[in-house]
């Protein structure tokens, strides 16, 4: 579904994504970890068009990178924060993205009701996003994300910020979608790890760690303390 | 993609009808602009058409330039370029958006504001055609205007630079309207000034198309 082959990013300040390799297979669900600056945000912008690549490529359903519009038809990416008209409604945003993802007006209807019933936002449908909290507007970027039924979903850091009982129900409408394939950059290692769930460990701009975790949280995060620690002294984690 | 073009400008129109910023600025100076200026003509009639052309046509560029350069930033502020980059649209789509936008406002800030210079000018309905010139010469500018906006969009300062960048690229069809505007107040026949507008037209032409085929969103990346 997903197969990314020797991707190397570099920017002129110096930060880079070095030769990742890597795939994922339909309907799974990966946490991708790491340090502020390791490379997982650039991972998930170029994996959704958003930035090419320096070197080396990737295929998402088949199709090249070079095939924007095929891949954006099904892959949408839910960043920290952005991407709303803050003066308008939600309905208007939601709306709009409904027409650029080329819905029909009744089928983006459709769609727009299930999904803000779905994240509870149904009440404030007709308030302008400026007047939503952080967590709504949270919420509210995944419904935009979710808005043409995309079959890989990237998320990037979609718990920062928000409280503790937000993060849970976020985290519950997420897993909902079982058969969506879901890549999600994170710092919260309650929610970004669990049994049947890939975990990618990015440092410095590479791959250091990828299988999964069977055991608890904080034993894993004790884990990703000491992988990173030793990619740093240069002695590697293995992947 | 016209329907998606049609999208991007009607959700510019509904952000701009909740906040009437731009359109208030530039109605605002428009009105100032040919009020002040009827007052030069009062005293000196024999100045009247030099003084009516210049005063609508600095309405017209003062207009060009604000509406053009709020337009992509707007998008870049409220982080939604991204967003937009992220819809699978091709570039086009958000230059004919832009510029479908763009144009109208124009058109609309000219409907207001043009019976006011008529009534203070003290002219006649047949001057109404003088918004030909004036509207054939936009749609030019706003085509490469909108290049030089997306050209210009990563830079410090972008603001002024498309200003700069795109002044050379619109001279010839400023000197061109303005000249047949001109013509057009001083009694010449829309009949006259059929080569200017000819030119005009080419202009515009030639302006869209080097835009539409040459903007990319990637060249902001």
């Amino acid at each position: 579904m997903v197969i990314v082959e020797n991707l190397t990013k570099d920017f002129d300040s110096g930060f880079s994504l070095k030769n990742i390799t890597v795939s994922i297979g339909k309907g799974e669900k990966v946490s991708l970890f790491g340090p502020n600056g390791a490379g997982k945000t650039t991972f998930l912008r170029i994996l959704a068009c958003l930035i090419s690549p320096t070197s080396g490529s990737f295929t998402i359903l088949g199709h090249p990178q070079n095939e924007r519009i095929e891949i954006l038809k099904h892959l949408n990416l839910a960043p920290q924060s952005g991407h709303f008209y803050e003066t308008l409604t939600i309905k208007q945003n939601l709306e709009f993205y409904g027409k650029m993802y080329g819905l029909e007006k009744e089928e983006s209807e459709k769609r727009i009701n299930e999904l803000l019933q779905k994240f509870d936002l149904s009440s404030k449908i007709d308030q302008p996003v400026s007047h939503l909290s952080k967590g709504m507007k949270q919420r509210l970027l995944i419904i935009k994300s979710l808005i043409n039924s995309p079959q890989i979903l990237l998320l990037d850091e979609p718990y920062s910020g928000l409280d503790v009982k937000s993060t849970e129900i976020l985290h519950e409408y997420l897993n909902s979608f079982s058969d969506m394939t879901m890549i999600t950059a994170t710092h919260d290692f309650e929610t970004g790890v669990h049994e049947g769930r890939r975990i990618l460990i990015f440092n410095e701009g590479s791959i250091i760690f990828d299988g999964q975790w069977s055991e608890s949280p904080e034993e894993f995060k004790n884990f990703y303390l000491k992988v990173i620690e030793d990619d740093k002294a240069g002695m590697g984690a293995g992947i | 993609m016209i329907k998606q073009a049609w999208a991007l400008a009607y959700k510019d129109f509904q952000i701009e009808s909740g906040k009437k910023t731009l359109f208030k600025s530039l109605i605002f100076l428009s009105v100032i602009l040919i009020f002040l200026s009827s007052f030069v003509v009062i005293k000196n009639p024999e100045f009247k058409p030099v003084v009516g052309s210049l005063v609508i046509w600095l309405i017209l560029v003062d207009i060009l330039f604000q509406s053009i350069n709020r337009s992509l930033t707007s998008e870049d502020e409220s982080d939604c370029w991204e967003a937009l980059r992220l819809c699978p649209i091709s570039s086009k789509v958000i230059f004919l958006g832009k510029f479908i936008y763009n144009s109208a406002l124009v058109i609309t800030v000219e409907i207001v504001t043009f019976p006011l210079y008529i009534i203070f000018f003290n002219l006649g309905k047949s001057a109404f055609i003088m918004l030909i010139p004036i509207l054939l010469t936009s749609f030019g500018f706003i085509a490469i205007g909108l290049l030089i906006s997306l050209l210009s969009l990563r830079n410090q300062g972008r603001e002024l630079l498309t200003n700069i960048m795109s002044l050379p690229l619109f001279l010839p069809a400023l000197f061109l309207g303005l000249r047949a505007s001109l013509e057009l107040s001083v009694g010449a026949s829309l009949y006259d000034i059929l080569d200017f507008l000819l030119y005009l037209f080419c202009f515009d032409l030639l302006a869209f198309a080097i835009a539409y085929f040459a903007f990319d969103t990637n060249m902001a990346e």
